[in-house]
């Protein structure tokens, strides 16, 4: 035990001395840009909107257009989670400056052009989910989207899911549970709408005025 | 032959042993082996943090050991240290002893002497080691600055979200200034404007109404007066003729015209007391601002301060 100890006290003290500083932009856009996720996903939109434009305000310091358009990118992720659509034109333009194939792979995931997807370039945790998006199997999809452990990205799968293909109660539940536990208002209020809508179209009325009380509860 | 193989042997054999016996004792002499050592003892309420062999530091170089450490009689640590001879000048009657617990490392006993011609201290003498710890010195140092951020961040996250929140405060004067503005600039009702009470407008119009009525009721005296020309001045200037009466009435207007003078000057009075907050507002803002940099500040400070914490790396969610 005191072997190990030892050995890890050093291990830790190597890789310390190691590291060198992080810059500050990098720091302060990183923590901007969570900021953003979280406060769009809890519904303060605005307080998001200024920490996304801060984000963007320290990562242009660096003159990086790759992480540039990640920041970009994680923006649209965002809004397909919450069901939202969004304006591309801000990718567009990185993009016609410099091209970057991962970026452009997970741009054409979010907009839906899954045959345009290299797998290889996708983040590993969307390969199950792009596979049976391409085979167009309702189970599968909904069985790729439920086993992905993150949660915005599970949510974005499930956005996906309910943007471009046709989906069951089932989806829409687990995506908004998936919320629910982390506290996305924005985003839970957005799965149980579509839940609402759903029942109202298969003419279940009686679920569909829950889920409408449970909405107005947590709205106000 | 033989004899002389013998004798270069023996002689490499003794050449190698003195050699070897002369590298020992060098470094036995480096290492302050024949020196003189002096041997001090300091107490302590506590033997946390002390360990025998812990280094006893002068200026940062280590000067001697602990050897030993005692509980005497009364319950209080004693600690003996071993200082060579060569050292024995940094340690004065009126050194300090302090215990130090660094923020990585082991810990160790630092000397601080002022002054280096005071007596030097004797063997019998027992000072008292003070304890410090530069972690928990830090944490009591950073506690009340991290409670005051937290205050100020949770104040500005209310501030925030009063801006943020479409029927918060903020919003709503936003609003009412717009229509205030709107209304100046459409000029619909200067009066309606400055006092935004329609009751009150509807009052004045009102009395106006009736100043109106008075008026042509005056001009329809004046007629008659017109048409009785042939009557006495009696009629006119008499106790209960016409003059008297629009006198009255033009005493009735004054006062009423006092009236509207006060509420023009409280509506002056409430746009000064409107310039004066503003100036508040514009303190209240660079407060918040001198704040919001100071934390910046420190989470920087942290944020570096922090060895071990995660890259931050922006990745695709």
């Amino acid at each position: 035990m005191k072997t190990f100890l030892f050995l890890f006290a050093c291990s830790i003290f190597i890789f310390g001395c190691g590291s060198q500083p992080v810059p500050e932009w990098k720091n302060v856009s990183f923590n901007n840009l969570e900021s953003y996720k979280t406060n769009y996903l809890n519904g303060r939109v605005k307080i998001a909107e200024l920490h996304f434009d801060k984000a963007i305000e320290e990562i242009k310091k660096s003159g990086d257009l790759e992480i540039l358009s990640t920041a970009y990118l994680t923006k649209y992720a965002v809004s397909v989670a919450v069901l939202e659509d969004f304006d591309d034109g801000d990718y567009l333009r990185i993009e016609s400056v410099q091209q970057n194939p991962g970026s452009r792979t997970y741009y054409n995931f979010l907009k839906g052009f899954f045959d345009k997807v290299d797998k290889g370039l996708l983040p590993s945790r969307y390969r199950d989910v792009l596979n049976a998006f391409r085979d167009g199997k309702e189970k599968d999809m909904e069985q790729a989207v439920i086993s992905i452990e993150d949660p915005l990205s599970k949510l974005i799968a499930a956005g996906l899911l309910v943007r471009h293909y046709k989906y069951s109660e089932v989806i829409l539940k687990a995506a908004a549970d998936t919320a629910s536990v982390n506290g996305w208002k924005n985003a839970h209020l957005a799965y149980l709408e579509k839940l609402q809508a759903l029942y109202e179209a298969g003419k279940e009325t009686g679920k569909a005025a829950n889920i409408q009380k449970k909405i107005q509860l947590i709205r106000n | 032959m033989t004899n002389k193989i013998e004798f270069k042997v023996g002689l490499f054999i003794i050449a190698t042993v003195c050699l070897i016996i002369a590298a020992i004792g060098y470094t036995v002499y480096r290492k302050g082996f024949f020196e003189r050592v002096e041997t001090y003892t300091l107490a302590s309420k506590t033997g946390e943090d002390l360990t025998e062999g812990m280094p006893v530091v002068f200026s940062g170089f280590t000067i001697g050991t602990v050897r030993t450490l005692e509980l005497s009689e009364d319950g209080r640590v004693l600690i003996k240290i071993r200082v060579p001879e060569r050292h024995v000048k940094w340690i004065r009657s009126d050194s300090r002893f302090i215990v130090s617990k660094p923020f990585i490392g082991s810990s160790r006993i630092i000397v601080l002497t002022d002054n280096l011609n005071s007596p030097a201290l004797l063997e019998e003498e027992v000072p008292e080691v003070t304890k410090l710890s530069d972690i928990d010195e830090t944490i009591k140092k950073l506690q009340p600055v991290i409670e005051e951020a937290k205050k100020i961040t949770a104040n500005i996250e209310k501030i925030t979200a009063n801006l943020a929140d479409p029927n918060g405060d903020v919003q709503k004067i936003l609003r009412n200034s717009e229509k205030i503005t709107a209304n100046l600039s459409s000029k619909e009702s200067l009066l309606e404007m400055l006092i935004r009470d329609e009751q009150s407008v509807q009052a004045i119009y009102q009395t106006l109404g009736k100043t109106r009525d008075i008026t042509s009721h005056a001009d329809s005296i004046l007629q008659k007066v017109d048409t009785m020309a042939a009557k006495t001045d009696e009629m006119i200037y008499g106790k209960e003729g016409t003059l008297p009466l629009v006198h009255k009435i033009l005493q009735d207007l004054l006062v009423k015209l006092e009236k509207i003078n006060a509420a023009l000057d409280n509506v002056v009075k409430i746009s000064a007391d409107v310039s004066d907050s503003t100036t508040d507002i514009k303190l209240l803002r660079s407060e918040i601002d001198l704040a919001v940099n100071s934390i910046n500040d420190l989470v920087k400070e942290l944020n570096q301060k922090i060895p071990f914490k995660s890259k931050p790396e922006i990745k695709l969610p």
